[in-house]
């Protein structure tokens, strides 16, 4: 299972957790945002999301 | 197809366009941007210095102007300071600015723009740098800039460090309201904590009562989410605004400390160069592509591409900004450590010194010279105040009487 899920629905493109990612495993595309194998678990991305769109799984 | 390119640049925001238009009409330039539209989505609250868009747009008529504004209001908990600044402030419409600077790239330069693109990948080779899109297609360039946004991605495959430390960034979240509260001449700045912790609150006008409505927070600090703090403050100040649109957004600042390599130059908020105090992108997204098009267009008359010539970039971007992002960036620094009491003080002062006066942007050597202190702590102030009103001629003049 990822460490890090996505919710949708509150993520708005914004590209902070992109910037901060200190493993760049996330990528944004036009239309969603995919985390990639290798995320170091710094939560880092959870911390800036302004929204609270990413969390841990489980 | 041929594929061979003078310059590819990756980003097609105000600073990619930008770096697009400035570059010489002889060369072969492509532009690739992700979206599949320009100027669209706009996460931006889309405030500009009128100087930098006189420096950067001679035209007279620029279509792309929502609003324009002549007051300044700065807030700390229930302190105010009103400040005139007739001539100064913009709000532009983003998404028609960016069309604005596209049209002229395509029917001024006849450079291509190549939409819904996406750049995965770039190599530098022995004589030119080669991206690779999303498809699978591959281009190759001279040179390569790069200005792929907040969500940089391409500068850590060339070997440039862009990762960003939770302490330079600002996660907002902003509201489009409309409201007859919001006063279409007046900009405001709430720099209280518990309102927005390392950060600020900011109404700015878009005319018509509207506003765009946002706060930013530091974020290592531990607080509540911005979408949060934003509400509380809406609902306790503008009950009865209507929200027309939101959504989040995030700003980097710190400067990368290297914005080059060999045939790659790094722009725009990708180089972390928004004003580290206001968190303005645009203004350093212009600057930075104006000197990125300038090295290219010298560049590119030689053969060589590497990263000392390129290194002009960067000494060019500094030498401009050696009184502006550097700095302003340690004055950040210094207000991210203050205690409560310091601030208290801080802002005091700020609003002390300022409320009531009327800033005429012609007149800023006489209006400083009035305020001229050798207490490095005034400067400070003053200083805080010029990144506010984002005019260089101020800025420039307060880092000389500061740090001489």
């Amino acid at each position: 299972m990822e460490y890090i899920k996505v919710d949708k629905e509150k993520c708005g493109l914004c590209g902070g957790c992109v910037a901060v990612c200190p493993a760049k495993v996330i990528i944004m595309y036009k239309d969603r945002l995919e985390i990639r194998d290798g995320c170091l678990k710094c939560d880092k991305c959870i911390k800036v999301c302004p929204v609270g769109a990413l969390s841990k799984n489980g | 197809m041929d594929k061979n390119y003078d310059v590819i640049i990756v980003g097609g925001g105000p600073a990619g366009l930008y770096a697009a238009y400035k570059i010489e009409k002889s060369y072969k330039v492509v532009l690739f941007e992700k979206d599949d539209v320009i100027g669209e989505p706009i996460i931006c609250a889309e405030g500009i210095s009128n100087n930098t868009l006189k420096q950067f747009f001679k035209e007279s008529d620029l279509p792309f102007i929502r609003n324009r504004f002549s007051k300044l209001k700065v807030k700390y908990k229930d302190l105010e300071a009103n400040v005139d600044i007739p001539d100064m402030g913009l709000i532009i419409d983003r998404s028609k600015f960016e069309k604005y600077i596209a049209d002229k790239v395509k029917k001024e330069n006849n450079f291509e723009i190549k939409t819904g693109s996406f750049v995965v990948d770039a190599k530098i080779e022995n004589d030119h740098v080669k991206v690779i899109l999303e498809n699978g297609e591959e281009y190759f360039g001279k040179i390569l800039i790069i200005a792929d946004g907040v969500e940089s991605y391409l500068p850590n495959k060339v070997g440039i460090n862009s990762v960003c430390n939770l302490i330079d960034m600002y996660s907002c979240y902003q509201q489009i309201i409309h409201d007859p509260k919001v006063k279409d001449e007046e900009i405001i700045f709430d720099f209280t904590p518990s309102v927005a912790p390392g950060g600020y609150l900011w109404v700015f006008p878009r005319g018509n009562n509207e506003a765009n409505f946002g706060l930013g927070i530091t974020s290592s600090l531990d607080c509540e989410k911005p979408y949060k703090l934003l509400n509380e403050y809406r609902e306790k100040n503008y009950p009865d605004a209507k929200i027309l649109r939101e959504f989040p957004g995030c700003v980097s600042v710190n400067q990368l400390s290297r914005m080059y390599t060999d045939r790659v130059m790094v722009i725009g908020d990708s180089a972390r160069a928004a004003d580290p105090i206001t968190g303005g992108g645009i203004d350093n997204a212009l600057r930075t592509a104006n000197f990125a098009a300038i090295v290219a267009n010298s560049v590119l008359k030689g053969k060589d591409f590497s990263a000392k010539r390129m290194s002009q970039y960067q000494e060019l971007v500094e030498k401009d900004n050696s009184y502006s992002i550097k700095k302003q960036n340690q004055l950040r620094e210094m207000i991210l450590k203050m205690s409560e009491e310091e601030l208290d003080q801080f802002f005091t002062s700020a609003i002390n010194l300022f409320n009531g006066k009327k800033i005429l942007s012609t007149d800023f050597y006489s209006t400083i010279y009035s305020f001229k202190s050798s207490f490095k702590a005034i400067g400070m102030v003053i200083n805080f105040m010029g990144s506010l009103m984002k005019d260089k001629y101020l800025l420039k003049v307060i880092m000389r009487l500061m740090w001489k």
